[in-house]
């Protein structure tokens, strides 16, 4: 079990990136109201093991390496399996899915990943709130196509590669080659166990004449 | 008297000094005073940053809920009256409380400042003699406080004889390393802290106190026998960072009233 100090070490950043996203959408800082006094520990199996209480207030969350109390609801899988369920685009179904061991007031729990999956962060009115509209504008102009770039960038830069690899070193087959070779192993295969059950049959026509 | 304070001679302890009783509390007076306005950032350098997990963690251990009332004795420049303050909530109550005038003034300032003052109350007491009514508390919080009292027994009794039944008292405290490994370490880094000490505050001396009296300190274990001494049921404590420190917690038996 992961030293409780080294958690809270983690648990105290975590807590602040999540409080200050919360913040910045008051739709779902009012919906965390109903939540309040409610407790969550999450509990990771492995490789390491180690577990953090999410508790909830009025408006944020307060995340601990101890509780001196009793959960409503307990979550716990791997590293894998929380992963999975933090990316997976619908984590309230999610949670029934795969490795994850749920235990104690579930409806509470569906509910609050719900109302955290609907955390909507109007990134741009904050910006504009701290450096204009017409400075936000820019900013995003420029982010917006560094994004399209570095996209165009990365999907021709593994078209060249694969380009490279298959056509001018030769190093690879191509899929199409890969393709034909399997069914022709196919191919093969079945002749092989056609020739196989013939040569099954007159064996056994052989053996029936020499009795 | 305090275990460690001699009856016959009446001098007990100052770091490695053996000074008359009625001293050490000036002393130690002193040394607060030199320190009070570079205290946290002594204690960032000092610690390198651990000493505000730590307290967080002794903090979480509390379980203070919201509309309690929470006595952070020693409590200086505020550090876990601000957590204690946002867990009490508007119908809770923390009073900061510390022997020392300048520390406590630095405390003030800084919760002030920060804005918390609708659940907090100051109050400059000797641990020792509590000056607050029996069973008043629901947690009291002595950290890096006790080993600057000179009679440890009594400050036990005291925070006993105020705190709630069913309440729980909490002692943070530096302790005795559990490997040798990392008392050596912990030896050979805290040689360090007199020098840094006179480099940021121009005061050597008071650190060199500091060093000293985490020396002369009782173990994890002397502590909790202290504290079931003083009436504590089911002490436990909790060794942090191998055992630099110890979170000592202890409660006030229901059944006695």
């Amino acid at each position: 079990m992961l030293s409780p100090l080294l958690v809270t070490a983690f648990a105290a950043p975590a807590q602040s990136i999540l409080n200050l996203a919360v913040k910045q959408d008051p739709v779902t800082a009012r919906a965390l109201k109903r939540f309040e006094g409610k407790t969550l520990l999450l509990e990771c199996t492995g490789p390491v093991s180690w577990q953090i209480y999410i508790l909830v207030g009025a408006h944020e969350f307060a995340l601990q390496s101890v509780y001196e109390g009793l959960s409503d609801a307990k979550i716990s899988g791997s590293v894998a399996a929380l992963t999975q369920l933090v990316l997976s685009k619908q984590q309230s179904q999610a949670l029934f899915k795969g490795d994850i061991k749920m235990s104690g007031d579930t409806s509470f729990v569906q509910e609050l990943f719900e109302v955290m999956q609907k955390l909507d962060i109007d990134w741009e009115d904050h910006f504009s709130r701290v450096f204009g509209d017409i400075a936000t504008h820019k900013f995003n102009t420029m982010a917006r196509e560094t994004r399209q770039w570095s996209a165009n960038s990365l999907s021709a830069l593994i078209d060249d590669t694969e380009e490279y690899l298959h056509e001018e070193a030769r190093l690879l087959p191509t899929r199409s080659e890969v393709r034909a070779f399997s069914d022709s192993l196919d191919n093969m295969r079945m002749n092989v166990d056609r020739i196989a059950a013939r040569l099954g049959k007159l064996e056994e026509k052989l053996a029936a004449r020499s009795l | 008297m305090s275990g460690d304070t001699d009856d016959k001679a009446r001098t007990t302890h100052f770091g490695y000094e053996e000074v008359a009783v009625e001293d050490k509390v000036n002393r130690v007076g002193q040394v607060f005073h030199s320190v009070a306005n570079k205290y946290d950032v002594m204690n960032d350098l000092m610690s390198l940053g651990t000493h505000r997990l730590v307290k967080r963690y002794t903090v979480e251990l509390s379980g203070v809920r919201p509309g309690q009332k929470v006595l952070d004795l020693a409590g200086g420049t505020g550090d876990f009256s601000i957590r204690f303050s946002s867990l009490v909530g508007p119908t809770g109550q923390v009073v900061l409380a510390d022997i020392n005038a300048s520390m406590l003034s630095v405390g003030r300032d800084r919760l002030t400042d920060k804005g918390i003052t609708n659940n907090i109350n100051y109050a400059q007491v000797n641990a020792e003699q509590l000056p607050f009514a029996q069973d008043t508390f629901d947690c009291i919080c002595i950290a890096y406080g006790l080993r600057n009292v000179t009679d440890k027994d009594a400050a036990l009794r005291s925070m006993f004889e105020v705190l709630k039944p069913g309440g729980r008292a909490l002692v943070l405290e530096f302790s005795k390393p559990n490997n040798e490994l990392v008392s050596k370490a912990y030896d050979g880094y805290s040689k360090l802290w007199p020098i840094v000490g006179k480099l940021v505050t121009g005061d050597a001396d008071s650190y060199r106190y500091l060093v000293e009296s985490i020396r002369m300190h009782p173990d994890q274990q002397t502590l909790k026998s202290m504290m079931e001494n003083a009436g504590f049921s089911d002490c436990r404590f909790h060794d942090v960072m191998g055992g630099v420190c110890a979170i000592h917690i202890g409660f006030k038996p229901v059944a006695e009233h």
